[in-house]
C-alpha cells in the first residue's frame, strides 16, 4: 500500500515535469536571486547592496539574497561573481577594484569578464586630515609634502594598491611629486584608518568624505577638499580641488550591478529596468542621502564604457606608482 | 525627566517587548549552533530592521547578540563544542564540570555572570562612555601590537601541560593567520593558487574543525557507547549561583571591567575579552592548580567578560561612530538609517531616543534570565539523546555551519583538514586553545607591527615612544620576565649563594 | 615515540615554511616584508619541534635503560580499527563536498547521518526517520530563514517541477 502510493506519486511528478515547459527567459525571474558582495557585512558597500536588494525585491517580486564573499582585497567576491552561471540568478555588486586588481597581478579577471547591468553609485575621494594635525588647507598640505623629505608624512585608508591609495598617489603625481612621497600605510579600510588618524599616528586619509563623517562630526578630523568636479550635496562646505588649488584632478570609486559574462540580453534588459526602478525608489535614495553616499546612474551600455575608460586610467596610475606586475 | 519617561514609553510597549523576546529566542538558537555567530545573527536581522522603528530595531540587535553569546556556552558545556568563538576560552572548564554532573549549575552560574557582565557594560555605556571612548581612541598600531603580544603570551600561560606543546600549537594558529593576501604588501601567501584562500582562513571553520569535528572523530574512534555527561542533570540551575557569585565577586568585577574595556577597543571583541579574562583570572587565582579540571572560578571571569564586551563595543560606536567589534559595525549602519547619527552629539540631541536605547540594554540583559533558564532546562535534550543519534546530527550542522560563514565549499575543506590535524595533536595532548588564539590575534600582531614599522621607517624604538605603548610594552616584558625573576628571588632567599642561572621558561 | 615523530614533523614543516617564505617580495623602504612573520613562525616550529623531539629522546633512552620499558607499549595504546572508524566522518564530509552540487545538500546530509547512525548500531527505522527529518529541517532552516544558499542539487532542480 505504502509503496504503491509513493510510486504513483513519483510517476505523477515525473509526468508533471514533462508537461511543464522548459524554463523560458520570458518568465525570468522565477526563483530567488543571489547578489554577491565582495566586501564585509557592515561596510558601506554591503549597506548599499542590502538596500538596493531590498528595493529590487519589490520590483522583481522575488527574494534577492545578499551574500558576502569577502577578503583578498575584493578578489574573492569578484571571482565568485565571474565564475557563476550566467543565468541571471547570480549577480554581484561590482566595485572599482575590478579595474585595479588585474594590473597588480592579483587576478586574471578584468571588466570584460562581466556583463554590466547598471552603475548605482559614485563616491569621490576626499582629503581628510586630523583636526589638530599639521595641515590647514590643501595648499599648505601640498607645500609641506613638497618641502619636507620624502616619507615624512603618512596616509592610509585601503590596502596596498586599493582605490584610495591610487587616488592619492594620482593626486601627488598630478601635483608634480613622486607617487610615494607620502608613505602609504595599508589598512583594512577607511574606518580603521580614521581611528589611527585620531590616535595621532597617521596624517592623511584620502577616503570618500562620508566614510569619515563620524570623525568629522566628532571634531577629530577635517575634510580639506574633495577630488570631484562639483561640491557634494551632503557636504556643501568642503571645496573641490579646483576651488582649492586649481587642479582638475577628479577620481573616485564606483559601484554597480553586474553578472557573469555571457548573460541573455533579454534578462539584462529586464534587470536593467528593475535596477533603475530600484535606484529611483525612496528606499534607496533616502538611504544613500542619509549615509551621504553619492548616487550616479548609468545604464548597461554606459556602465560598460565607464569601466573600460576607468580601466585604462587606473592602469596608468598603477604603473606610475610602481605596483604593476 | 520628560525625555527619560518618553524613553521608557518607547521600550515598555507591547511591540518592543515582543521584539525583544523574539530576538532573544533567535539569538539563543543561532548562538547554540556551532558555526553560527552573534555577528551573523545580527547581519540577518538588518533587512528586518528596515521595517521597524529605531527602538525596537536596536532592541532586536542588543537582545540577539547578548543571548547568542550566552547560548554559545550550552553546547560547550554539554558537548565540549563551543557554539560561538566567545565561549571557546573556557569550554574545557565547563565541559569537565558537566562531566561531574554539574551542567546546570555551571550554565546557571554562567547565565548570571553573563547578565551581570552585560549590565556592568551597560552601566559603563550610560555613565562613562565619552571618557572611555576618548581613551580607546588613543590606541594606534603601536598599542595594538603590544596588546596582541599580551594576548598571545597569556595563551602560553593558561595552557595546561607541556609549554613546548602549547607553543607549537600557537605556531600552528599563527601560521594559519598568515594565509591569504598579505594586507601590507598585497602579496598572496600560502594560497596555492586557490582564489578562496586569498581571503585568508576564517576562524569559524577552524573552530568547528578543532572542537566539533575532533570531538565527533574521538567518539567514533572509541568503541564504547559512553555518555560523557551523566544523566544526573537534575541539579538546580540557580541554587548555587548566588554562592559562587559571592565567593568570586572579585572575578565577576574584574572580568566585567576587563571585558568592557577590551570590547571598547576597536578591533577587539567579546572572544578576545574572554581569553584574556580567563588568563588573568587564572594568574590571580588562589587555586591555580584547579584550573582545567572543572573549576567554576575559571568560568566566572570569562563569561562575565564576553557579555560585558558586547556592551562595551557600543561605547566607541555611539560616541564616535567607530565599531568596537563586528556587531557594532553593522549597528552603525542601522543607526544612520534610523536617523540616530552616532557621534558625541547623540547624547545631547538624542533625548528620549537615547534613554530608550539605554533602557533597551537593561531590559535585554535582564530578559536573558528567564529565557536562558528555560533554555538550560530544555538543553536536557543533549543528554537524553543518545550520542549515536546526536553526533551525526552535529556533523551535519558542522558542514552547514562551516559553509555558511562564506557560502564556500573551501571552508568545508578547511574544517576537514584542521579537524584531522587537531585530532592528531589532541590525541597527543597538545592544547587547542593557543592555536585558536594564534589565529585570532596573528594578523593583528603582524599588521600592527608592519604598519608601525612603515610609519617609523623601521625604527624599533618607536614602540616605546608613545606613553600608552611604552606602558603596555613594559607590562609585556615584565610578564615574560616575571617567572624567572620570582625563581631568582626565591633561590636568592633560600640559598645564600645565587650561583645558578635561572632557567628561562 | 609519537612525540618524537611529531617533533620531527614540526621541524620539517617549519623548514618548508621558511623556504616558501623566502620567495615573498620585500616592502618598499623596509628591509623585511611579508616574509618576516612566516620565517619567524617557521623558526619557532623548528625550535619547538627540536625541543619536543629531544625531551622524548631523553625519556626514551631512560625508559629503555630502565628495567620496565614503559607501562603501555604501542600496541595497547593504538586501536587501529578505532582509528580507521574515526576517519569515517571525514570520508562523509568529502562525500558531501563532492556530491552535494549534484545530489543536493538534504540528500547528502541524510545519507551521511544514516551511515553514521547505523555504524553505531542505531535501529534502521529510527535512523532513517531522524536523518530524513533533520536533513530537511536543516535545509529549510538555513536556506529559507537564514538565507544561506545550500546546494539544492542539479539532479532535482531539473526533474522536479518544484524547488526543494
Amino acid at each position: 500500500m505504502k509503496t504503491s502510493i509513493t510510486r504513483s506519486h513519483l510517476a505523477g511528478l515525473l509526468g508533471l515535469s514533462l508537461l511543464l515547459p522548459l524554463p523560458a527567459m520570458a518568465d525570468y525571474p522565477e526563483k530567488p536571486i543571489t547578489l554577491i558582495v565582495p566586501w564585509a557585512a557592515g561596510g558601506g558597500t554591503d549597506a548599499t547592496a542590502r538596500t538596493i536588494a531590498a528595493a529590487l525585491e519589490e520590483e522583481l517580486g522575488q527574494t534577492v539574497n545578499v551574500v558576502n564573499r569577502t577578503g583578498g582585497s575584493g578578489v574573492v567576491g569578484h571571482t565568485a561573481m565571474a565564475m557563476a552561471k550566467p543565468d541571471g540568478y547570480t549577480l554581484g555588486l561590482i566595485t572599482g577594484e575590478i579595474n585595479m586588481m588585474h594590473w597588480q597581478g592579483l587576478t586574471q579577471l578584468t571588466y570584460q569578464d562581466y556583463t554590466p547591468i547598471a552603475q548605482i553609485n559614485y563616491d569621490y575621494a576626499g582629503i581628510q586630515v586630523a583636526a589638530d594635525g599639521p595641515f590647514d588647507s590643501v595648499e599648505s598640505l601640498v607645500e609641506q609634502v613638497k618641502n619636507e623629505p620624502a616619507r615624512t608624512y603618512t596616509a592610509s585608508g585601503t590596502g596596498q594598491g586599493g582605490v584610495w591609495h591610487l587616488a592619492f598617489a594620482g593626486f601627488l603625481l598630478d601635483q608634480g611629486m613622486e607617487a610615494d612621497r607620502v608613505s602609504w600605510i595599508p589598512s583594512q579600510g577607511s574606518a580603521p584608518a580614521m581611528t589611527e588618524m585620531a590616535a595621532g599616528s597617521i596624517d592623511i586619509v584620502p577616503s570618500s568624505v562620508p566614510e569619515g563623517r563620524s570623525m568629522i562630526d566628532a571634531g577629530k578630523a577635517r575634510s580639506l577638499a574633495i577630488m570631484a568636479p562639483e561640491r557634494l550635496d551632503s557636504f556643501p562646505d568642503v571645496p573641490t580641488l579646483k576651488e582649492a588649488i586649481g587642479s582638475d584632478y577628479a577620481i573616485g570609486e564606483w559601484r554597480g550591478i553586474a553578472g557573469p559574462k555571457g548573460m541573455d540580453p533579454a534578462v539584462v534588459e529586464t534587470l536593467e529596468k528593475a535596477v533603475e526602478a530600484a535606484y529611483n525608489s525612496d528606499t534607496y535614495q533616502n538611504f544613500m542621502a542619509k549615509q551621504g553616499f553619492g548616487t550616479e546612474w548609468r545604464g548597461a551600455d554606459d556602465f560598460g564604457k565607464l569601466m573600460a575608460e576607468q580601466d585604462e586610467r587606473f592602469g596608468k596610475i598603477v604603473e606610475q606608482v610602481g605596483l604593476a606586475k | 525627566m520628560d525625555a527619560f519617561l518618553q524613553g521608557l514609553a518607547m521600550v515598555f510597549n507591547l511591540q518592543t517587548m515582543l521584539v525583544i523576546v523574539a530576538a532573544a529566542v533567535f539569538g539563543l538558537f543561532v548562538g547554540a549552533i556551532p558555526g553560527l555567530t552573534a555577528t551573523m545573527a545580527v547581519a540577518l536581522l538588518v533587512p528586518i530592521t528596515f521595517y521597524m522603528d529605531a527602538t525596537p530595531a536596536i532592541a532586536a540587535i542588543v537582545a540577539t547578540s547578548a543571548m547568542a553569546i550566552f547560548a554559545g556556552d550550552i553546547p560547550g558545556t554539554y558537548l565540549n563544542i563551543p557554539g560561538t568563538p566567545a565561549s571557546a576560552a573556557y569550554v574545557g572548564e565547563s565541559y569537565r564540570l558537566a562531566q561531574k554532573g554539574r551542567a546546570r549549575e555551571t550554565l546557571g552560574t554562567n547565565l548570571v555572570c553573563s547578565v551581570i557582565g552585560g549590565l556592568f557594560g551597560t552601566m559603563v555605556l550610560v555613565f562613562v562612555s565619552p571618557s572611555l571612548a576618548e581613551m580607546a581612541l588613543n590606541f594606534s598600531s603601536f598599542e595594538y601590537f603590544w596588546l596582541a603580544l599580551l594576548g598571545l603570551s597569556s595563551s602560553i600561560f593558561i595552557a595546561i601541560g607541556s609549554r613546548v606543546k602549547a607553543f607549537l600549537s600557537l605556531t600552528v594558529g599563527l601560521l594559519l593567520s598568515t594565509v591569504g593576501l598579505d594586507m601590507m604588501s598585497g602579496a598572496p601567501r600560502f594560497t596555492f593558487g586557490v582564489p578562496d584562500l586569498m581571503a585568508g582562513i576564517n576562524f569559524i571553520p577552524v573552530m568547528i574543525g578543532m572542537f566539533a569535528l575532533n570531538e565527533i572523530m574521538m567518539f567514533y574512534g572509541s568503541r564504547v557507547e559512553e555518555r560523557h555527561v551523566p544523566v544526573t542533570a537534575k541539579d538546580s540551575v540557580f541554587l548555587k549561583a548566588p554562592g559562587h557569585i559571592k565567593t568570586y565577586w572579585r572575578n565577576v568585577l574584574r572580568g566585567s571591567s576587563l571585558g568592557t574595556l577590551i570590547g571598547a577597543l576597536p578591533g577587539a571583541g567579546a572572544d578576545i575579552a574572554a581569553w584574556i579574562a580567563y588568563a588573568l583570572g587564572k594568574s590571580r587565582s588562589k587555586e591555580k592548580e584547579k584550573y582545567g579540571t572543572g573549576h567554576i572560578e575559571g568560568i566566572v571571569d570569562a563569561s562575565s567578560a564576553n557579555n560585558s564586551g558586547i556592551s562595551g563595543a557600543w561605547v566607541p560606536a555611539l560616541v564616535f561612530g567607530i565599531p568596537g567589534d563586528t556587531i557594532t559595525a553593522i549597528v552603525i549602519g542601522v543607526l544612520y538609517m534610523k536617523g540616530m547619527n552616532p557621534g558625541p552629539t547623540i547624547f545631547m540631541n538624542g533625548g528620549g531616543q537615547v534613554y530608550a536605547l539605554f533602557t533597551v540594554f537593561f531590559v535585554a540583559n535582564l530578559i536573558m534570565l528567564p529565557i536562558g533558564y528555560l533554555a538550560i532546562r530544555a538543553s536536557k535534550v543533549f543528554i537524553l539523546t543518545p550520542r549515536k543519534i546526536l553526533m551525526p546530527v552535529i556533523l551535519s550542522f558542522c558542514i552547514v555551519g562551516a559553509f555558511a560563514i562564506n557560502n564556500s565549499i573551501t571552508d568545508i575543506w578547511i574544517m576537514l583538514i584542521i579537524g584531522l590535524v587537531a585530532f592528531v595533536l589532541a590525541r597527543n595532548d597538545f592544547p587547542m586553545a593557543p592555536a585558536i588564539l594564534g589565529l585570532v590575534l596573528g594578523s593583528t600582531l603582524e599588521n600592527s607591527f608592519m604598519s608601525s614599522m612603515l610609519k617609523s621607517n623601521g625604527d624599533l624604538l618607536a614602540f616605546f615612544e608613545r606613553p600608552i605603548s611604552a606602558a603596555l610594552g613594559a607590562l609585556v616584558i615584565l610578564i615574560w620576565l616575571l617567572p624567572s625573576l620570582i625563581r631568582l628571588f626565591r633561590r636568592w632567599r633560600s640559598t645564600p649563594q645565587p650561583s645558578h642561572k635561572p632557567r628561562s621558561s | 615515540m609519537r612525540d618524537f615523530l611529531l617533533g620531527l614533523a614540526f621541524m620539517i614543516g617549519g623548514g618548508v615554511v621558511i623556504a616558501v617564505a623566502q620567495t615573498y617580495p620585500t616592502m618598499p623602504a623596509l628591509q623585511f616584508g611579508p616574509s618576516l612573520f612566516p620565517s619567524l613562525i617557521g623558526g619557532g616550529m623548528v625550535v619547538g619541534g627540536l625541543l619536543l623531539a629531544l625531551t622524548r629522546v631523553g625519556q626514551l633512552r631512560n625508559a629503555l635503560a630502565g628495567p620496565r620499558a614503559g607501562p603501555h607499549t604501542l600496541a595497547t595504546r593504538y586501536d587501529y580499527r578505532g582509528l580507521l572508524i574515526s576517519l569515517l566522518p571525514c570520508v562523509l564530509i568529502v562525500f558531501y563536498i563532492l556530491a552535494s552540487e549534484f545530489l543536493g545538500a538534504p540528500l547528502c546530509m541524510a545519507v551521511s547521518m544514516l551511515v553514521l547512525m547505523l555504524m553505531r548500531g542505531a535501529r534502521l527505522w529510527l535512523a532513517l526517520i531522524v536523518s530524513i527529518i533533520v536533513a530537511v529541517a536543516i535545509y529549510v532552516l538555513f536556506s529559507r530563514y537564514l538565507l544561506i544558499p545550500l546546494p539544492e542539487g542539479t539532479l532535482f532542480s531539473q526533474t522536479l517541477p518544484f524547488a526543494w
